[in-house]
């Protein structure tokens, strides 16, 4: 027959054991700066932006052709030029959380960061513009 | 066994029952987060829905499908016909569609006119070849605006005057955004947020019970935000002069044409937020308000208790209705002075 203290340990034990489960599901979605470059819907190209110590720049082609050119550094990225009509995507600058995309409507570009770090900072769900 | 000590070992399953749930539920709410990004609408959209892979299919279907029928530029669509012919029986939703709008055209005064697009295509900002019209050829193009000339007959018949184009470019996105809240509560999602390339609606609250925190552009930074507000089950929906616009001659002319003038309106805002239950009056709202100005805005806002409004004035000032006071907060340091209502 187990004794109560024996219970008691067991109970702890699985109590750790799921806080520290319902923890590491929370971390990892949301931990990380993972910037990820679409094109038409498509995801072609992901960073996290957290792991880069080197700044570069990145070029993409689009599928009309057109070209974007993006700066990426510790923390953040931007378009550092295009060959668009409307500049809109480098007008926005550098983002550096999931609030607020970089769109390239003639290129049918989007650039979203989609996980962020967690910095005490008031995050939004989304931006009216 | 002593009935106590069933008693305990009943006990200590449940506590342990319970913990495990709580561990595995949390894991589930972050997991059901599904998110597409698609360009529809000549715009780019995000849909962000609690729910499943299905849910984004229909939603993303049911943007298609509005698309197609209310476009502008499609051979195929009700309203390219409509606007080739003069005369078409449209469907029984785009009917039913411009009939809101024409209530709506009526409501604003003309200040939102749904037959501006013939000088809107003089201006170029439905290809991007931009060009400043001569006020001739403007006053010409005036004389085919007018909401009231577009005639709905019984069943689904539309027609419009010689030369008159429709175009419901100006609410097509708040509609969707109502069709789409409709379709995934039919669904039985509970939580979702879509962003229809800057229109924003919700439905629900977010899956931990929190309001959804909409940020809305500054109009002099569109990279920050002027504040933000928390929602649920509301549209928030902005017309500013910078959304899309093009320089020439060091000045800029921006998309939002009053139907008045047949130029970029300029009546002492820089931009309109509407927040309101019905993602279509938000949309419409937004641009008849900023083409109205700031003072028929606020006289707007007076008289219509449903909805409300943040504006900023040409000089930097913020005007917002009584029912944002506890619900807008400004991040940019700007004086907000609360309209009467």
């Amino acid at each position: 027959m187990i004794k109560t203290r024996t219970w008691l340990i067991i109970i702890s034990i699985i109590f750790i054991v799921s806080s520290a489960v319902s923890f590491f599901l929370y971390r990892w979605n949301t931990a990380g700066t993972v910037a990820n470059v679409y094109l038409d819907g498509d995801c072609i190209y992901s960073v996290d932006l957290l792991s880069v110590s080197e700044a570069y720049s990145k070029t993409i082609i689009c599928k009309d052709g057109g070209v974007n050119v993006l700066r990426i550094e510790h923390g953040r990225i931007c378009v550092e030029s295009a060959d668009c009509k409307d500049h809109v995507c480098v007008d926005t600058g550098w983002i550096v959380n999931s609030s607020m995309p970089i769109v390239c409507l003639p290129h049918r570009l989007v650039i979203k960061i989609e996980k962020e770090t967690s910095d005490g900072n008031v995050t939004m769900d989304s931006v009216v513009k | 066994m002593k009935k106590a000590e069933i008693r305990k070992k009943a006990y200590g399953l449940a506590v342990c029952l319970f913990a495990f749930l709580l561990s595995a539920c949390s894991g589930l709410s972050v997991r059901n987060r599904q998110e597409r990004t698609l360009f529809a609408m000549d715009t780019v959209m995000s849909l962000c829905v609690y729910g499943s892979s299905s849910d984004l299919d229909a939603s993303e279907n049911l943007i298609k499908s509005i698309e197609k029928q209310l476009s502008v530029t499609d051979s195929q669509s009700d309203i390219h016909k409509l606007n080739e012919s003069g005369t078409f029986s449209v469907s029984s939703e785009v009917h039913e569609l411009i009939e809101k709008a024409l209530d709506m055209c009526e409501q604003t005064d003309g200040a939102l006119d749904i037959t501006i697009y013939p000088v809107v295509k003089a201006w170029g900002f439905t290809t991007g070849e931009y060009r400043i019209p001569e006020s001739s050829e403007l006053n010409g193009l005036l004389n085919m605006v007018d909401y009231s000339k577009v005639k709905l007959s019984e069943g689904k018949g539309v027609s419009l005057e010689k030369g008159m184009e429709l175009d419901l470019g100006s609410v097509a996105k708040g509609y969707t955004g109502d069709r789409l809240m409709l379709l995934l509560k039919e669904q039985g999602v509970k939580s979702a947020l879509v962003n229809l390339g800057g229109n924003v609606q919700t439905l629900g609250r977010k899956p931990d019970g929190s309001l959804w925190r909409i940020a809305i552009a500054d109009p002099d930074d569109i990279s920050s935000y002027l504040g933000y507000v928390e929602i649920e089950d509301k549209a928030v929906v902005t017309s500013g002069a910078y959304q899309r616009n093009f320089e020439e001659s060091g000045k800029k002319y921006h998309h939002i044409i009053d139907p008045q003038t047949g130029y970029p309106a300029s009546n002492g805002l820089k931009s309109v937020t509407v927040i309101g239950e019905s993602g279509f009056e938000c949309d419409a709202l937004s641009t008849a308000l900023f083409v109205m100005g700031l003072e028929r805005s606020i006289d707007f806002c007076n008289n219509n208790d449903s909805i409300d409004a943040i504006l900023v004035a040409d000089n930097g000032m913020v005007y917002i209705t009584k029912g944002l006071e506890n619900i807008f907060v400004i991040q940019n340091g700007a004086s907000v002075k609360v309209i009467l209502k």
